[in-house]
Order: structure tokens, then C-alpha cells, then sequence
């Protein structure tokens, strides 16, 4: 055997071996959640939020909402989270050093004054420029705080600072919330008695196309242009199956950055968020695990599958290219990191599941299918492979994507719904076949030049331009 | 290596590519599952397709099922005599109604289900209507059945609707769920018991071997809020519950309804070994607090973890008197600011230090002491 026989050999089994397994992980999480998510339905018919909303006795929770350069839209989004339901709650906007008019818009429409404040600091951040509140009582659970630019994970460690509530939630500025959201975030935190509950999450969906009024979502619809529709149907895959299997497994490894609630305490104990990553929503995560871990207190992360909170998704290539850019540098860095728990058998799940999992089906996936897409053209370009066996094997990948993505439109309709025409089921359905060809590569794309900007070091969010919950024309 | 050598050898990699490509994915077993995966694809999009139909022509029916029985529902509530209720059912188009949709076992549930969320909404007169007429639509049947039912989302359920209904009958079956090994069942069992008879429903704290969540305790104190004040007898026990679950509601009843004569049990629980316990326990002895308890609290300070110290200080701040003022003032030295804040605070707030002895101790021009007192005078003037 010749040393390029032995490289074909370790090529194809190598790739052949990798793809039996994501296959088969993919079929497993597809299994794995229909139980969970059966099991969720039936316990939330039973389940009163509203005795939540408005007892005395419910535990005060800090909402933790960082905004940078919002004063376009910065009154109406915190009217509306003035304006979800739960009695016992403070919110903290912390004005990360805007260079437009958030702040001045703030205190004007608030009626705000600067006052003295204690600030403990028990996670490192930049300075704090000045605490505000409203000479209003109505708006007496408003507090905003103004401080140098730090990023977001350094606004939110300012607000995890001043907040004195056990329990925080922290969610971008400008995420259209449902009514009973916090309600249905909360829970978990109390209905647990042998575990103690570290952070909940739950779904986001897309809100482009839907109908928004004075920050409250009025009506759902499936967004019109291509780019958000797919998207929303990567969110339902990713939320519906992907997250609510790892709940299962409690081996979740990340909680949305745009909504999710932390047990502060233990926020704190693990070091607050990271400001050296651009992935700190997936880093805090695992940083608490692992220092539940290291501690030795049984705990658990808790995950929602309802639809709880609605974001604006990326309508144009440039901008997704470079959210799944810093995505991809996000869980690269995490990774690194926390290298230590790769197959350590002390973190149990999370070293043993939860990181090699990432590590090999969401990290190397879209290298090793970038190489293997490649390298099959390249193959078959030099006469290696027949061009009837290339499109066979994509043919074969094609249609297992296509399945799994139908799989999930299945789930959606028989479970929450949120798309009630049936067009739009169909519509769905249509871009699920599509995806494969027209959305996929991109991400593919996108996810390599994450990792060739991670090996250049760089650090960078990349400019997020939205378009705002306007009606579109 | 001459032309002839690189040929061969070109040929010879070929040839076991190909020989290991087929021996590793052949074309026909790709062929076979592409072809399978569509013949899934299909099937689950003729499941999604049937599905919308079937849920759209069930809420069409629920629609009109649901505005057919609020018009009988309407008619009940107002009636003040058995005979009035039966000539109300005994008209021609309720009997119709209730015979059709009494005939498949779903729409029977279809009605539990709304005869209960009614009963939920209403009391009185139109309370005891509903349930005449939940008697006279022999649904009771149906609803014991499903409290028997193995799986626990249907017994459960069962449970809560029993409650809704008001079937007294049927608690002590429901008492039976209180201390169920799912803790669905047993919790619903636990606030229908409450609902039922109030504190008396309590009882099952005396037998219950699983812990009570956070949550379930707000749900028993909610539908406790709904019953007159009963029986505390049992409070006593409760606060010496190896049950840690039952200790802390206990003190919770403790704090919400005031029972001073439990403040030597209370003040036993200050030093018990879970610190959510205690916990409890420092906010329940402030509510009930009399003169001794700031000193207590001063004496458990120091063996308390630090989460407990800082809830004292606060506590200080509405039940502290001059004669904390010393322990209160040592504490400004604490190395945490923000018990130099809290205590500071209960100084202002307690007895007739004020803000003019801190600011005598302290130096007004350095952190923290320069952000504090500031922010002492504006909330003092607030």
C-alpha cells in the first residue's frame, strides 16, 4: 500500500466514520426531545403564570438590558419591558457609553436624575459615569445607568453589580418580549427542589414580518423575504430539537444572550461575564457549570421551550456572514478556554457529551464539511470519482437535511404553532427544501471565515445594523 | 520512474479509490436511503398537511360547542329553583346539545373541561347551578374514571377538575394523591385539598414524605388567601418537621397570618441546619418581632453566612432601636461595602444616632464613605 492509498483510506473513513455519527447524533436529538417536549406540554397545562405576575411573595428579579447606540428606538423598548407582567421586578438599562442620544433621550422621557449610588464591585468593569432614576413614582422600577464603552458582557457585569435581587435576567434592549415571558423564565427557579437551578432559557423566534405595536407583538407571521424565513426555520430546529434533547440530558452549553435569567450568586462566584470573548452568553454558561462542578453542588440548567422572545434576524448576507462569523469565533473561544473539560470524566455530561459534542459537530462541522465538499468537487473534477457518485452523495445528504427540517416543521405545528396559515406551513416547507442549497453553504462559508478570523485574532463584533419593527413595504 | 511507471501507478490509485469508495458508501445503498428519507419527507409532510386539518375542523367545533354551552350556561346561572334548572335542561335544544356531544368520550372531556373553567370563574348561586348540572350530565363518571387513569398528565388534570367542581365527595380519594410519587399529581392533589377545605386541607403536611417547592408553596398560600382563618394547631408540628419543605411553609404561615405564639418555635428554627430555613426564619421573627428580637438576631449574626448577616442589617432597618446601635456601628467597618451601606442605613433609620454620628466616625472624602452618605441623605430626604 502506497502512501496515497493510505491517504485516501484515512480520508474516506475518517469522513465516512463522522458522518454516521452526526447523522446518528442528529436522529438521536430528534428522538430524544419528542418525550421532553411532550412532557413540558403537559405540565404547562396545568401551570397558573399569573400567580406569579401578581404575588407579593414571587422573588424580585433585576432585568439587565445593555444598550449601545438605541436612541432610535430606546423609549418604545423600555415602555415595553416596563410593560411585561411581573410585579416584583426592577429594570436597569445600562447606557454602554453611546455616542448618539440614548441617554439624553432616557432622562427626558423618564423625567431621570443622576443620584449617589453604592456600587460593590464584584466583577471588574469600566467606570460607571452615573446612576439615574425617575422623580416619577410610576416609573420607580426604572433605573439607568450610564458608563464608559465596554461591550456588551461589560455592561451586563455592571448591571449584575448594582442589582441586588437573587435572581437577574438579562436581554438585549430591543427583543419584543411575550407578556408572561419573565413568568415562564422564573419557574423553573422555584419548582426545583433537589437541584439548584442555575440559569434558565428559552425560545427565541424571529419577529421579521410580524406585527408590532408600541413594543408588544401584535400578530405573527412568517417573515417574507427568504433570508429571515430560513432563518426562522434554523431557530425552530435549533430550539424545538436541538435545545429542548440537550435540557433532557441537562448537558445545555448555552442560554440566548438576547433572553435569559441567572441565578446572580452564582453569576458572581464564576466571574461574571467574560470581556474577552465575543461568545460570553455561551461562555458564562459553561463557566458556571463548570464551577458548579468544581464545587460539587448538584445543579441544573433549565430551558423553555415556549416562544418567549422575538428578535429582528439579519435580512442581508453581509450582516449574517458576520453574526455567524463572531458566532463561530464565540464558541472557538469558549472552547479553548475550557479546554480542560474535553473527555474529563470529573464534568460528567458536560466533559463528556456537552464539549465533545461542540467541539466535533458544531466547531470542526462546517471545516470538515467545507474540506469534504471540496474535496469530493476536486475528486471528481480529476477523474477519481464519477460525477454520477458526487451527486448521489449529495443527493443522499440533501434529502436527510430536508427530512430533518421537516422534521422540525412537524414539531412546530403539533406543539406551539406559531404560524397558524397554512400557507405559511407550506411556504416553510418550501424553504426547508431550499436551504440546503441556498442558505447552508453560506453559513458553511461564514463559520470557515470565523475560524480563519479567530487564527488572525480577531476580536471584533462586527457592525449589527437592524432594521427596526417597521412594517416592511 | 519512467511514463509507463507513472501511468500504472495512476491507474493503480484509481482503481482502489474506486474499490474503496464502493466498498465504503456503495452508490445503490446511498441510492436506498435517499430514496427512504423521501418516502419520510412525504409521509411527514401528509401528517403536517392532515394535522392542520384535523386541529382547524376540531377548533371550529370547539368554537361552536363553546357557544352553544355558554348560551345553556347563561340560562343555568340565573335559575333559583330545582324545577327551573330542570325546565331550563329539558328544553328541546339543550337536549339535543348534551345528547350529541355526550356521545364520544372527547367531547365529554371538551365538556368537563369547560364546566370546570367555569366553575373556576363563578361562586354562589351560579356555582351551585354548575355543579347541578354537572351531576344531571353524568360527567362525574367520566372525571373519576381519569382519576384512576394510569398516566399521570390525566390523573392530574382529574384532580384539578374535581377541585374547580367542588366535588367534596372526593377528598378523601384526592387526600389518597397528596403524597403521590409524581410530583404533578401530588401537587395538584395537595392545592385541590386546600381548595376544597381550606387550612383543614393542610393536613396532608403531617404525612408527607417530599419535599414542597417554592412554587407550590405560593400556590398553597394563594388558595389559602381564599379561605376565612382556621385551625393553627398543627403549626407547632410543622415547624419540627424533618420535612425542610414543610418547615419553611410553615413559617411562611407563620409570617403572612402573624401567629405570634409561635415566635419560641421560630426563634428555635434562627439556628437550624438548612440556610434556606433560616433564612425564613429571620424574615418570619421580623414580622412577629417583639422586643427581644433585634437582641436575638444580634446573637445569631455572627455564625450566620454572610447572605443572612446582610438580610439582618436590613431587617435593622424596621425593627433596629438604640440598642443595636454599637453592633450596628462595628459593622461599618465591615470590609464589604455593601453591609457598610446597610448598616449605615439602619443607623439612620433606628433610634437617634442618624447620619451625623456616622459622619463623625467616618471620613466623607474617601470611597465608600463619599457615594454613601450622599446617598443616605438623599434616600433620608426621599
Amino acid at each position: 500500500m502506497n502512501i496515497v492509498q493510505i491517504l485516501f483510506e484515512f480520508f474516506f473513513y475518517g469522513f465516512f466514520i463522522y458522518s454516521v455519527l452526526l447523522l446518528l447524533f442528529y436522529l438521536f436529538i430528534a428522538a430524544y426531545s419528542i418525550g421532553e417536549m411532550k412532557n413540558y406540554l403537559h405540565k404547562s397545562s396545568f401551570t397558573d403564570y399569573s400567580l406569579l405576575a401578581s404575588s407579593e411573595y414571587a422573588p424580585a428579579i433585576s432585568i439587565l438590558a445593555p444598550a449601545y447606540n438605541e436612541g432610535a428606538n430606546i423609549i418604545e423598548n423600555v415602555r415595553s419591558l416596563l410593560a411585561v407582567h411581573y410585579n416584583n421586578m426592577e429594570l436597569m438599562v445600562i447606557n454602554d457609553g453611546s455616542k448618539d442620544d440614548t441617554l439624553e433621550k432616557l432622562i427626558d422621557a423618564y423625567d431621570l436624575i443622576k443620584i449617589p449610588y453604592l456600587i460593590n464591585e464584584k466583577i471588574k468593569t469600566k467606570s460607571v459615569r452615573g446612576i439615574y432614576k425617575s422623580k416619577n413614582s410610576l416609573h420607580h422600577k426604572l433605573m439607568v445607568i450610564d458608563k464608559e464603552n465596554g461591550g456588551k458582557a461589560d455592561a451586563l457585569n455592571v448591571g449584575i453589580n448594582i442589582s441586588e435581587n437573587k435572581y437577574i435576567v438579562c436581554i438585549d434592549v430591543d427583543c419584543i418580549l411575550e407578556q408572561d415571558a419573565l413568568l415562564k423564565l422564573i419557574k423553573p427557579f422555584l419548582e426545583e427542589t433537589s437541584l439548584r437551578v442555575i440559569a434558565t432559557g428559552g425560545v427565541i423566534r424571529i419577529a421579521n414580518s410580524c406585527e408590532i405595536s408600541n413594543g408588544k407583538l401584535i400578530r405573527v407571521h412568517l417573515p417574507k423575504k427568504f433570508l429571515p424565513r430560513v432563518q426562522a426555520l434554523e431557530y425552530i430546529r435549533a430550539f424545538l430539537l436541538g435545545r429542548m434533547a440537550w435540557s433532557r440530558l441537562n448537558g445545555l452549553l448555552i442560554i440566548s444572550g438576547a433572553f435569559g435569567a441567572f441565578d446572580r450568586d452564582i453569576v458572581i462566584k464564576a466571574g461574571g461575564y467574560n470581556t474577552n470573548t465575543v461568545g460570553e452568553d455561551m461562555e458564562l454558561i459553561v463557566r458556571m457549570r463548570r464551577y458548579m462542578h468544581e464545587k460539587d453542588i448538584p445543579y441544573k440548567v433549565a430551558y423553555i421551550p415556549d416562544p418567549l422572545c422575538w428578535t429582528e434576524a439579519p435580512a442581508s448576507y453581509k450582516i449574517l456572514g458576520r453574526q455567524r462569523n463572531r458566532w463561530t469565533r464565540g464558541t472557538i473561544e469558549t472552547l479553548q478556554i475550557h479546554k480542560k473539560m474535553f473527555f474529563n470524566r470529573r464534568f460528567k455530561i458536560l466533559g463528556m457529551l456537552s464539549y465533545p459534542y461542540w467541539f466535533f459537530f458544531e466547531f470542526l462541522a462546517p471545516i470538515i464539511e467545507f474540506t469534504g465538499f471540496v474535496s469530493f468537487l476536486v475528486f471528481a473534477a480529476l477523474g477519481l470519482m464519477d460525477w454520477g457518485h458526487v451527486a448521489i452523495l449529495f443527493g443522499f445528504i440533501f434529502s436527510f437535511g430536508f427530512l430533518y427540517s421537516v422534521f422540525a416543521i412537524m414539531m412546530e405545528v403539533t406543539t406551539y404553532n406559531q404560524y397558524k396559515k397554512r400557507s405559511e406551513i407550506l411556504k416553510l416547507i418550501l424553504t426547508a427544501f431550499m436551504e440546503p442549497a441556498l442558505f447552508h453553504p453560506f453559513v458553511v462559508w461564514s463559520a470557515v471565515r470565523g475560524n480563519i478570523d479567530f487564527l488572525r485574532k480577531k476580536k471584533t463584533w462586527g457592525e449589527m445594523t437592524r432594521q427596526g419593527f417597521t412594517p416592511e413595504k | 520512474m519512467n511514463v509507463a511507471d507513472i501511468i500504472l501507478l495512476k491507474a493503480n490509485v484509481y482503481n482502489a479509490f474506486y474499490n474503496l469508495l464502493d466498498a465504503l458508501i456503495p452508490q445503490s445503498f446511498l441510492v436506498d436511503a435517499a430514496i427512504f428519507f423521501s418516502v419520510v419527507i412525504v409521509t411527514v409532510i401528509l401528517v403536517i398537511l392532515s394535522y392542520l386539518f384535523w386541529r382547524s375542523r376540531r377548533n371550529q367545533r370547539k368554537i361552536s360547542f363553546q357557544t352553544q354551552f355558554n348560551d345553556l350556561i347563561s340560562e343555568i346561572a340565573v335559575c333559583e329553583s330545582e324545577e327551573e334548572l330542570n325546565e331550563v335542561l329539558s328544553l328541546p335544544l339543550y337536549q339535543k346539545i348534551l345528547q350529541y356531544y355526550q356521545r364520544s368520550r372527547v367531547d365529554r372531556n371538551f365538556m368537563i373541561e369547560e364546566l370546570a373553567e367555569t366553575c373556576k370563574k363563578f361562586s354562589g348561586n351560579t356555582m351551585t347551578n354548575l355543579h347541578w348540572l354537572f351531576q344531571k350530565t353524568d360527567l362525574k363518571k367520566e372525571l373519576l374514571h381519569h382519576l384512576n387513569d394510569k398516566r399521570w398528565y390525566i390523573k392530574a388534570k382529574a384532580v384539578q377538575q374535581l377541585a374547580y367542581l367542588q366535588q367534596k365527595d372526593q377528598i378523601p380519594n384526592i387526600f389518597r394523591l397528596a403524597n403521590h410519587n409524581n410530583d404533578l399529581v401530588r401537587m395538584e392533589a395537595q392545592v385541590a385539598t386546600v381548595k376544597l377545605i381550606g387550612f383543614e386541607g393542610l393536613r396532608f403536611l403531617n404525612v408527607i414524605g417530599y419535599p414542597i417547592s417554592e412554587w407550590q408553596q405560593l400556590r398553597l398560600i394563594q388558595e389559602l388567601s381564599g379561605h376565612s382563618i382556621e385551625k393553627f394547631d398543627n403549626i407547632g408540628n410543622w415547624l419540627k418537621s424533618k420535612n425542610d419543605g414543610v418547615v419553611e411553609f410553615a413559617l411562611r404561615l407563620v409570617e403572612i397570618y402573624q401567629r405570634y405564639e409561635f415566635y419560641n418555635a421560630v426563634e428555635q428554627c434562627l439556628s437550624h441546619s438548612s440556610v434556606s430555613i433560616c433564612r425564613q426564619a429571620v424574615v418570619t421573627i421580623s414580622k412577629i418581632s417583639n422586643e427581644r428580637t433585634a437582641g436575638i438576631l444580634v446573637s445569631y449574626y455572627e455564625n450566620s453566612p454572610s447572605s443572612i448577616q446582610l438580610l439582618i442589617l436590613k431587617i435593622f432597618q424596621i425593627i433596629g432601636t438604640e440598642n443595636e446601635a454599637s453592633f450596628l456601628l462595628s459593622q461599618l467597618n465591615h470590609a464589604d461595602d455593601s453591609f457598610k451601606l446597610e448598616a449605615a442605613k439602619a443607623l439612620q433609620k433606628s433610634g437617634n444616632t442618624g447620619i451625623g454620628k456616622i459622619e463623625e466616625l467616618v471620613d466623607n472624602t474617601i470611597p465608600p464613605w463619599d457615594i454613601i452618605l450622599p446617598q443616605l441623605k438623599m434616600e433620608g430626604s426621599v
